[in-house]
């Protein structure tokens, strides 16, 4: 079974790997209680957040301390326009997105303009504590409390048939993503991420180019968000606050950023640990903190890896053993 | 607004500004000379507090301005041990260790001190008011004014009359070549991240008497003390004084005349400077 899965090239393992996950959760599914399905529910949608994130942390190669904004963002809007304007609810959906690409639109050209990498960080979450902030600040968005009320869609009413609803967009956003990763265009963006003077040189606009990737992953996070925001029922302050963010951040690492499918194992992993943990202890945030430090110290690259960077690391390997024997 | 008031006003967004300034100062100097982010700035800065109150209950407010920044700049030593290996990767992996040692040292708090938000006395020395042109001022915002003005002074000599301070500037400058001429950067980045570290643990100390602390905080408090970071200039020192003494003001007059918004104010001060200067409103240009 193990050699065979060896050979199988990247995108049959890819394949493979996203059927078996999808069946998976499927089976889980047909058999659990409503409980264990919002839980499933809120996994998923944090799965196609942490690759949403992946797109610039990962394959971009830039860190984004404040993608929560847009997940929160998105949300906050949709959840306005329906409880406080009263607009349909296809509308919303239409306008919360559309608000939220012109947002990241906004915020990803104030943040490249530095062209430094720290200075991005910091105002990617410089922006998100401002929002953040803002939130908590005004009344008509509900400050502490937020806002709530009946904002799913109306043939997915129940807690089962908004989780499958939940999850056939999920598929379709990350089978999108996929075949983000697989154009041309992505390939320039991992040239940015491996040598960017390289790809200046060449004559690509790299700025644009990563100022594309931000905006997709804005968006994508965007449609987690308004996900997450139709389980709810309502939007919160902790949806946009820099700890959602930080947490795309921890499952990108601990799934393994450099491939495609580590932040979705990475996402599980870490919505189990927030949602089991707490029931034992109250001390769950260290118990975290361990697991992030263990992680950056012995588990770089995370848990998955692409095929070609486990070659590399084989070859690698043979190569420090060949050496020991000429020694 | 009567004169008074407005001098008052002044004295509390100076004394605001210099605890944020100590924060800062330990934070620019990690992030220029070691090239990475301390997360764990906050979490060093509420364990300062913390450890105020127990010392102060046993000994006294003024050992523990010694005790406790040495403790914290301690704590310091073993955070810069286990960020070692990881100079020269992906600069995410120290952001993120930092954070997890930040989950770690608050909730260590949380098992010791408990969640209870706590108060403490002053000495009766420092619990007085002066009248200075027959306007009143809380001594203890003078003596905030005074120990932060000193740091500054202190830290500048430091920095650019000891031989300690050549060193790290050299190594901000160009830390191969500090290496290549047998100076030992490793211990350098030691005593930095010991004296970032010890610094925040100050303002700590200095803070505990004026607000109740709790120990989340420690996570949340970078969201204040990054506008100042952008503001001075991410790399630059010698802005962080006049960015937290401005920030510090802006939040004191902010806080009479937009009551609601005052808690937002630094951030768009900051998105505002991003616009106008992004390396930072107090760098000077650099000279090609």
């Amino acid at each position: 079974m193990k050699n065979r899965f060896k050979n199988l090239s990247q995108r049959q393992r890819d394949l493979s790997m996203g059927l078996i996950s999808i069946v998976l959760i499927l089976v889980v599914s047909m058999v659990a209680s409503d409980s264990i399905i919002d839980f499933l529910a809120r996994m998923v949608i944090y799965m196609l957040f942490a690759s949403a994130v992946n797109i610039i942390l990962g394959f971009g190669g830039l860190r984004p301390l404040g993608q929560g904004t847009y997940f929160g963002f998105t949300a906050y809007a949709y959840l306005f326009m329906v409880v406080r304007m009263h607009i349909p609810l296809a509308a919303a959906i239409f306008l919360a997105l559309l608000l939220n690409l012109i947002l990241a639109a906004f915020v990803g050209t104030v943040c490249l303009r530095a062209n430094d990498d720290m200075a991005f960080a910091f105002m990617n979450m410089g922006f998100n504590t401002l929002l953040w902030t803002l939130i908590q600040k005004l009344q008509i968005v509900g400050s502490d409390t937020g806002i709530t009320g009946s904002v799913r869609l109306p043939f997915a009413l129940s807690t089962r048939a908004n989780f499958y609803l939940t999850f056939i967009v999920c598929i379709i956003c990350i089978t999108a993503i996929y075949l983000f990763f697989r154009s041309p265009f992505a390939k320039i963006l991992k040239g940015s991420r491996e040598n960017i003077e390289r790809l200046t040189f060449i004559g690509v606009n790299t700025r644009n180019v990563r100022l594309t990737a931000y905006i997709v992953s804005g968006f994508f996070c965007g449609i987690a968000g308004l996900l997450y925001s139709m389980r709810n029922m309502g939007a919160f302050p902790s949806m946009i606050s820099s700890g959602t963010s930080l947490e795309g951040l921890i499952m990108c690492l601990i799934g393994g950023m450099y491939s495609f499918f580590g932040p979705i194992l990475g996402a599980a992993i870490v919505t189990f640990i927030n949602v089991q943990l707490p029931i034992i202890t109250n001390f769950y945030q260290s118990i975290f903190g361990v697991i992030i430090v263990l992680c950056v110290l012995f588990l770089q690259g995370g848990l998955l890896k692409d095929k070609a960077v486990l070659n590399l690391d084989d070859k690698k390997k043979k190569l420090l053993n060949k050496r020991g024997e000429r020694a | 607004m009567t004169v008074p008031f407005f001098f008052q006003t002044l004295v509390t967004g100076l004394s605001s500004g210099m605890i944020s300034y100590m924060m800062v100062a330990g934070m620019s100097l990690i992030i220029s000379g070691m090239n990475m982010v301390n997360f764990g700035q906050g979490a060093f800065f509420v364990l300062g507090t913390y450890l105020t109150y127990t010392i102060t209950a046993h000994i006294g407010f003024i050992p523990s301005l010694i005790i406790a920044p040495l403790v914290v700049g301690g704590l310091g030593w073993f955070v810069e041990r286990a960020v070692r290996p990881l100079f020269g990767k992906n600069m995410l992996y120290i952001m993120l260790l930092t954070f997890g040692v930040a989950y770690i040292v608050c909730d260590g708090m949380i098992m010791i001190w408990g969640y209870a938000i706590r108060l403490m006395k002053l000495p009766s020395f420092l619990n007085k008011s002066v009248a200075i042109f027959g306007i009143y001022f809380p001594t203890y915002y003078l003596f905030m004014i005074a120990v932060g003005l000193l740091i500054a002074i202190s830290f500048w000599i430091m920095m650019n009359k000891t031989k300690l301070g050549m060193m790290m500037r050299a190594i901000i400058k160009d830390r191969e070549m500090v290496a290549c001429l047998g100076i030992n950067v490793n211990k350098l980045f030691s005593i930095m991240f010991m004296l970032g570290t010890g610094i925040a643990g100050l303002g700590g100390v200095l803070n505990a008497p004026i607000t109740g602390m709790s120990p989340k905080e420690g996570l949340s408090i970078f969201g204040n003390i990054m506008p100042i970071l952008m503001i001075g200039g991410m790399k630059n020192m010698n802005g962080c004084l006049p960015a937290a003494l401005l920030v510090g003001l802006v939040n004191a007059f902010g806080a009479i005349y937009l009551p609601q918004f005052y808690n937002l104010l630094p951030a768009a001060l900051m998105v505002i400077c991003m616009f106008i200067r992004p390396q930072g409103i107090f760098t000077k240009k650099e000279a090609a």
